[in-house]
């Protein structure tokens, strides 16, 4: 799957281009995931639950940093987790882009998604619905973080990452549409920074 | 346990140490030694790669689903909560999942006749074409399963199976474990449908076996319906290239084709079977001089491909057909007229290909099935309609099979077959051919099938060929019989056997009449056994549907089919209109929803009925069947196959019709509705 | 395709459930939605709360002119009412696309609408008739638009401690038609869009949409359009305008029209 998300925050390059390596503070704003420096060195190990409605999906894996390109502001993470029971398991290679807007920041994702197992076999829509909510909790997430607004979970979303409420509060229903997403794998990469 | 991964190696498989009912679990490394992969068999002349498929798998996995480790729990739910627990260390690899971008080729094959480059070089015409059916999944409503027990005192396995027949699983276990087969015993029971994809041991099925011989406790396996889904080899996917040379007059001159087929990751024992013939049916119905077929069957990483009812000649007719509407279209000749100019109306009839047609009427056919179907073409803004035809000829038959007819005591009649039915009523039609060879009521004969240990040996039942050859064993062993009563009768009635008359009520002389039963009750065991070999017998027949196309919304309705089968003689009219309104079905699924479908990392995307859309029967339009009758030469019965004709001539002719109603523009199935908007806009 | 091991239990009041349902626990009623989760393991509950013997609440009644259903009446008993044929034929029509006649036997109107299928049929009607939901939980009751309950695909705003117990409708606008129609590769399986219509020439329109997005969704443009006297294909073409992807846009464009003609009175 071959995803690509724009998205604007409200906040000059220069404060988002390092948050957006900061690992901690960007994960730490998500509830459902959980992480540690991977003791071998320059990754991060850690858990991600995802819940849509009555689905779940628990994740564990590993993400580091691949490459970073400071002039052109591009970061690139590969990311992969196995399913913590089955044998089903997501990877994905994403490249960051961001870029000055009238004071404002522009930021490109572009994702190379590969899910393996049943999520990938039973209802290739279920996928896409989950990406899509996902990514517009993670521009959600970015935007308050870089604003200086707390992110206050929905309450039912306090254990896992509740996909679908998240969408609720995501920019209406065509955004919704707009935006392609991207999948937990993604999502776990945007926690899971490596170390610089 | 399976890879979720279409193309990876494999490292460590860590078993958890424990879990609820778990008693086992098997890799490829405790099958070291004990067992081998599948066998593979390779049609006459085809070149073939020894790439045969493993019961699990061994350092690399080559599809999503394969097999990669046996877990064994004293319950199924425990067994895949276990299975859960189970590590595998991946290394995912990039995957192939175009055929004729895989450079890897599995199997080979060319042949053809006659001048082919004079025949394209003296052409007024010639006309090219690509088409392509995609991959199907042959969702038989059982899915499939074994048991297996082992006799460690008397060194018996015991294999219960759902299968097409007992030989070929008897033949696949004993490449696999190799043993004798004196010291295997497969019972395949009334099972519930296969369509083809039973005809093979599954990797499964050899892993139950080695399994009980293992643990020395009878091992089950049942799989889900997406275990079904996404490891039981899947039929079609084949794509042509085809070019064929006419005059101005519209006389076929020369065929041409190279046909690509996406195998999958290995070569099933029956793989490459289905590519074979259809290249060897490449000349379809039409008297063509000269004919040049390549077959390139490549390695994808998708799960392999086999027989699937038609395997192969559904392919066949489809690439012919288009073929020939193509050319009418350009030649400016109405599609009926041009193949009326071309078919075949002597035989036996010997192709450049290399096969021989033994009997047919294919020019009644074709005329029955324009007169059934009603011909209509509309272009309205509303509603577009259109008409097509389609010739098939298709192989049936062959090789040999066995009956054993027995007269019991109480004058009732038991045959044992080597064939065995998965639905298409073999009891009846079998029972019937007993009756009328002796004189007893239907109810009175029993049919037994399903135990190597019991029937006489045979190939199978697959490629329509029960009724042809099983039905012919039994015919035979029943005139054997009814010899064996008549020297039995004669002796009763103390008169010369010359002088015996046989008739509906028994044999009769100067005015005395023995019934059967009056002949069993006199003591000795009467029986007699046959066995019947023969060349291919090839059925044909001629198929038209009328469509209409819905252009706001792209949407296909068939409005109706005509399906005119030349199978020989028909022993059970009945059944043979099940078979072929049952094959039609299949066919239409074929063209208006069923696709298996994979995404770019080779992972199956409609591994679940939610997403393989299945016709309901308010999906069927109505059919007019019609059955012309040019009995077979080569067989007592005269009969050929019937029951895959309604899958091998329906989305041939379903196509056209869509070309048809499309102005000439030409679509593969599935005839979805994006597609069809695309070419309306 | 066996669930995962789970705890089990069978209350027989709605006050018992209540005291069951926390963010382990999963409501089961028809299961013809929930079970196949299970089977494939998509869904771990830790906790099954069937509410399959909670009989009070299966009930279809009309009280006030408005009708009130119980979230455990049967799909198949919607279908079968004289009471929704005559006053809320809208219910009645899209009920019966639902699935198959197997499916509708067990599948409860209150399951359908707490699941939240993108491609159901009954949350898309429901927002057709400004139906309210009515929930409960063990800290007091609340209630529900369409446009608040359904948040997104699977998902309702329940929390995971309440439970859907009556979705209630008002009574049709005098002198509206309705009707329902949608679009799927073969008959009982999953829609691929639909639109429920009502209306009443110069004075009420509704439009809902199935496919249009993980939600139910209303052409508010669109009724506007058409109450002020706009033709049906102009009114479908702003309708079809929310659709994103362009062949499924033009599908719904074409249902919306038929939908809006057959609901004329």
């Amino acid at each position: 799957m071959r995803l690509t998300n724009e998205f604007e925050v409200a906040a000059p390059v220069e404060r988002t281009w390092p948050l957006l390596l900061d690992v901690p503070r960007v994960a730490g704003s998500l509830p459902g995931a959980r992480l540690e420096p991977d003791p071998a060195g320059d990754s991060y190990r850690g858990t991600m639950k995802l819940k849509l409605g009555p689905v779940t999906t628990e994740y564990s894996g590993t993400a580091r940093l691949q490459d970073v390109d400071e002039d052109e502001r591009v970061a690139s993470f590969y990311v992969q987790g196995r399913e913590a029971r089955g044998q089903g398991s997501a990877a994905a290679t994403i490249v960051s882009r961001v870029s000055a807007d009238d004071g404002h920041t522009r930021v490109l994702v572009e994702t190379d998604l590969e899910v393996a197992g049943r999520q990938a076999q039973l209802g290739s829509g279920l996928m896409q619905d989950v990406a899509g909510a996902l990514l517009a909790q993670f521009a959600k997430g970015l935007e308050r973080e870089l604003t200086g607004t707390p992110y206050e979970a929905p309450p039912a979303a306090r254990e896992a990452l509740d996909v679908g409420a998240v969408a609720a509060q995501a920019v209406g229903e065509r955004a919704l549409l707009v935006l392609a997403g991207m999948a937990a794998g993604v999502l776990l990469g945007r926690l899971l920074w490596g170390r610089r | 346990m399976r890879s979720p991964h279409a193309h990876a190696r494999i490292g460590a498989v860590r078993a958890p140490r424990e879990a609820p009912g778990l008693v086992a679990v098997l890799t490829s490394d405790e099958l070291d030694g004990r067992a081998r992969p599948l066998p593979i068999q390779l049609p006459h002349r085809a070149e073939g790669a020894a790439e045969p498929h493993p019961l699990l798998a061994t350092g690399e996995v080559r599809y999503a689903g394969q097999p990669v480790a046996a877990v064994l729990a004293e319950t199924r739910p425990l067994a895949e909560d276990a299975a859960e627990l189970v590590e595998v260390e991946y290394e995912p690899l990039e995957p192939v999942v175009d055929a004729r971008a895989s450079e890897h080729e599995l199997m080979r094959w060319e042949g053809g006749g006659g001048d082919i480059d004079a025949a394209f070089a003296a052409a007024d015409l010639v006309v090219r074409g690509s088409y392509a059916l995609p991959r199907l999944v042959a969702a038989p409503m059982e899915t499939r399963g074994a048991i297996a027990s082992y006799d460690g005192e008397r060194d018996l396995l015991t294999f219960w199976c759902s299968a097409q027949d007992t030989h070929r699983q008897l033949a696949g276990l004993i490449h696999v474990l190799e043993r004798p087969a004196e010291s295997i015993r497969v019972l395949v029971p009334d099972v519930g449908g296969a369509f083809g994809s039973k005809g093979v041991l599954a990797p499964e099925g050899g892993v139950v076996a080695v399994a009980a011989m293992v643990l020395g406790r009878p091992v089950k396996w049942a799989e889900d319906r997406l275990e079904n889904f996404l490891a039981a080899y899947q039929g079609r996917g084949v794509e042509a290239d085809v070019e064929l040379a006419l005059t101005g007059e519209g006389r076929m001159l020369g065929i041409r084709a190279h046909i690509y087929a996406d195998l999958g990751g290995y070569l099933m024992p029956t793989t490459a079977i289905p590519p074979h013939t259809t290249a060897m049916l490449m000349c379809g119905c039409y008297d063509i001089s000269s004919a040049d077929v390549r077959v390139s069957g490549r390695r994808t990483n998708k799960v392999p491909t086999g027989p699937y009812r038609g395997a192969g000649r559904p392919e066949a007719a489809y690439f012919v057909e288009r073929v020939v509407d193509d050319a009418a279209r350009e030649l400016g000749v109405d599609p009926v007229e041009l193949r009326r100019r071309n078919l075949i109306s002597e035989f036996p009839h010997r192709t450049p290909l290399g096969w021989t047609y033994d009997s047919g009427d294919y020019e009644l056919c074709l005329d029955e099935a324009v007169r059934l179907v009603e011909p209509e073409r509309e272009a309205g803004d509303e509603l577009l309609s259109g008409t097509g035809v389609a010739m098939y000829v298709e192989r049936s038959g062959g090789l040999a099979e066995s009956a054993d007819v027995a007269l019991e005591p109480d004058g009732r009649i038991l045959i044992r077959s080597s064939t065995s039915p998965h639905g298409q009523g073999h009891d009846t039609t079998f029972a019937q051919i007993a009756a009328e060879g002796l004189g007893v009521e239907l109810d009175d004969v029993a049919l037994q099938f399903g135990d190597s240990a019991a029937v006489p040996s045979g190939a199978g039942t697959f490629a329509s060929r029960s009724v042809a050859m099983g039905g012919s064993a039994v015919a035979l062993a029943v005139e054997k019989l009814r010899n064996e009563c008549a020297r039995v009768a004669a002796r009763l009635l103390e008169v010369p056997e010359e002088d015996l008359s046989w008739g509906p009520a028994g044999f009769s002389a100067g005015g005395r009449t023995l019934p059967l039963r009056a002949i069993a009750a006199a003591g000795s065991a009467l029986k007699a056994s046959a066995r019947f070999e023969s060349d291919l017998v090839f059925a044909s027949g001629a198929y038209a549907a009328v469509v209409e196309i819905e252009p706001a919304t792209g949407r296909l309705r068939v409005r109706r089919i005509a399906a005119v089968d030349d199978a020989g003689t028909l022993v059970n009219p009945l059944l043979a209109e099940g078979q072929v309104i049952g094959g039609v079905a299949q066919g239409l699924g074929e063209c208006l929803t069923e696709e298996a479908t994979y995404d770019e990392h080779g992972q199956p995307t409609s591994a679940s009925f939610a997403d393989y859309s299945l016709l309901t029967a308010a999906e069927m339009p109505p059919v007019a069947t019609a059955f012309v009758e040019s009995p077979s030469p080569l067989n007592p019965l005269g009969a050929k196959g019937i029951g895959e004709a309604g899958a091998i001539g329906t989305p041939a002719a379903v196509a056209n019709a869509v070309a048809d109603a499309l102005g000439g523009r030409g679509v593969d199935p599935p005839f979805t509705e994006e597609k069809l908007r695309e070419v309306l806009t | 395709m066996k669930p995962p091991p789970f705890e089990y239990s069978a209350p027989g009041s709605v006050d018992d459930a209540l005291a069951l349902l926390d963010d382990e626990a999963k409501v089961l009623a028809g299961g013809q939605s929930l079970v196949p989760l299970l089977n494939f393991r998509l869904a771990r509950p830790g906790l099954l709360v069937d509410i399959n013997g909670v009989s009070e609440l299966a009930y279809l009644r009309r009280a006030g002119g408005a009708l009130h259903i119980g979230a455990l009446t049967r799909q198949a008993t919607l279908e079968r009412s004289r009471l929704v044929q005559e006053h809320w034929p809208l219910l009645a029509h899209a009920v019966r696309m639902v699935g198959h006649p197997q499916i509708r036997n067990r599948g409860t109107v209150g399951g359908s609408v707490a699941h939240a299928d993108p491609t159901a049929e009954l949350p898309v009607a429901l927002s057709a008739v400004d139906a309210r939901f009515h929930a409960r939980s063990r800290r007091g009751a609340r209630t529900l638009a369409a446009g608040e309950l359904f948040l997104g695909p699977l998902t309702t705003a329940l929390a995971a401690e309440e439970l859907l117990v009556e979705i209630e409708v008002p009574p049709q606008p005098a002198g509206a038609g309705s009707a329902f129609v949608e679009h799927a590769r073969t008959h009982g399986d999953f829609a691929i869009a639909g639109a429920a219509a009502v209306f009443a020439p110069g004075s009420h329109a509704a439009i809902a949409l199935l496919g249009a997005g993980p939600v139910p969704v209303r052409a508010t443009e669109a009724e506007r359009a058409l109450v002020g006297g706009a033709s049906a294909p102009v009114a479908a073409g702003l309708a079809a305008a929310l659709v994103q992807d362009e062949h499924r846009a033009a599908l719904t464009g074409e249902l919306v029209r038929r939908a809006i003609e057959r609901a004329r009175p």
